[in-house]
């Protein structure tokens, strides 16, 4: 098992090339600031011969995730990425082995299943090392009260710790009070947030891991 | 720091000589409740119980299917399967909260009730550890970074959640196990109310906190119902 997952590559400036095993990141912005497309390219990046991906999507479903996982990391094996679907789209697709359909994005027992269902799957195929992708935390905000999100979120954030993963969460920030935005983000070691300049340039600027938050910067 | 009002166990075990056992091993620490079939075990069930042992070889009984009924009726219970061999992930998918396997060993079955226990503790002191953090969270939305640096209540606020989060974590154990993790989210963040047929998965859950009208105004569609790639 890896100490650190490597995630080089995806923020320019070499601000965050790998992370330590166990690690929880934010990807924090408003609504169109490209949060999924960052989330996507730091779970599918660097991927080595043991790595997974399990990846909870709230709102795109299985077939339009895994088309978005294709188009940042295309030579990523499609079977190693497990996809948890509680978007209830209507669109039915074929039976796929590392899919894990929940009925609504309210059921946090029925995603919890579907996570150690696909964890099961991997184990089984030899694959230790996980990373975790929740996209977004918005859409659980939208269901279910602020105290269940964060109660859940203290239990994935501790579950990718004691198993040496790497998670990451994507949240609207305009979607939620500041407050809110700050206890959800609270529970992670860093953040990503994102924002559109005048421009319509995308900027970021990294928050947490013990260290002072930098200056916003473009994404490029 | 347990609760004074001591913990009870119902068991549910149509052997009695293995009955007397889980008896002898638990009594001195939980009140015990015996039942010997699954019928007796739901009339019996209610509020005062925190976890039911089950063994899951009850003549003509389907474990799977008491442990629906004991979910429906909407107990805060968690419940352990005693069974002849370990059923993996289907014990998860069923719903079970923690598996001991016969023959069973008596401080196997006390560290798990006492785990179990320990689990819906976690789940009460989450709660004042959330509350805390929304105060936290507060203050950083009102605040400058100076200012909070001066502010005494935030610091005071940030040295109890570091023991407070440490107790939470104590108390929820290590979660690298898959039913460890389902049986710790069913228990701390599940709802109050719930119709969850476990093995198909198909049933939703009937909490509606806030009851809100899902936003249907997504960010990342355009005015055509078309999708930027990528951006949300």
């Amino acid at each position: 098992m890896s100490e650190a997952h490597d995630v080089s590559g995806v923020l320019p400036g070499e601000l965050l090339d790998s992370v330590p095993a166990g690690t929880n990141l934010g990807v924090v912005g408003p609504s169109m600031t490209g949060k999924r497309e960052l989330a996507i390219r730091l779970l599918s990046t660097g991927f080595e011969a043991g790595d997974g991906v399990l990846c909870i999507t709230t709102k795109d479903d299985v077939s339009r995730i895994l088309d978005s996982f294709e188009r940042h990391a295309p030579s990523l094996d499609r079977s190693r990425i497990g996809v948890i679907d509680c978007s209830g789209s209507g669109n039915r697709q074929m039976f796929r082995a590392m899919t894990e359909r929940v009925s609504s994005p309210s059921d946090l027992t029925g995603i919890s299943i579907g996570m150690a269902k696909l964890s099961q799957q991997f184990e089984r195929r030899g694959i230790t090392d996980v990373r975790h992708g929740l996209i977004s935390v918005s859409t659980l905000l939208r269901y279910l009260s602020p105290g269940r999100v964060f109660k859940f979120l203290h239990i994935y954030t501790r579950r990718v710790q004691d198993t040496n993963g790497f998670g990451v969460y994507t949240l609207d920030d305009d979607a939620h009070d500041p407050q809110v935005v700050n206890t959800i983000t609270g529970q992670f070691d860093g953040v990503v947030r994102l924002r559109e300049t005048d421009s319509a340039d995308l900027e970021f600027q990294l928050r947490g891991f013990g260290r002072r938050p930098t200056g916003w910067t473009p994404l490029e | 720091m347990r609760d004074p009002q001591e913990p009870v166990v119902l068991v549910v075990e149509a052997d009695p000589s293995l009955a007397a056992k889980y008896e002898r091993w638990l009594s001195d620490s939980y009140g015990i409740s015996i039942v010997t079939d699954g019928r007796a075990a739901l009339d019996a069930l209610d509020d005062t119980f925190d976890v039911v042992l089950l063994d899951s070889e009850l003549p003509g009984e389907d474990d799977a299917e008491l442990l629906h009924e004991i979910r429906r009726r909407d107990v805060d219970v968690q419940v352990v399967a005693v069974a002849t061999s370990d059923p993996g992930v289907d014990a998860v998918e069923v719903g079970f909260d923690a598996v001991v396997t016969k023959p069973v060993d008596a401080d196997v079955l006390k560290q798990t009730v006492e785990d179990l226990l320990d689990r819906a503790e976690a789940g009460a002191e989450l709660t004042e550890y959330h509350s805390l953090m929304e105060r936290k969270g507060q203050l950083e939305a009102d605040l400058t970074s100076e200012e909070l640096a001066d502010d005494e209540e935030y610091e005071e606020i940030c040295e109890e959640l570091d023991g407070l989060e440490r107790d939470v974590d104590e108390k929820m154990g290590e979660l690298d196990s898959e039913m460890e993790f389902v049986g710790t989210v069913r228990e701390v963040a599940g709802p109050s109310e719930t119709f969850e047929t476990g093995a198909d998965g198909s049933a939703g859950e009937t909490d509606r906190s806030q009851d809100p009208a899902p936003d249907e105004t997504r960010g990342d569609e355009n005015d055509d119902g078309s999708s930027d790639s990528g951006a949300e």
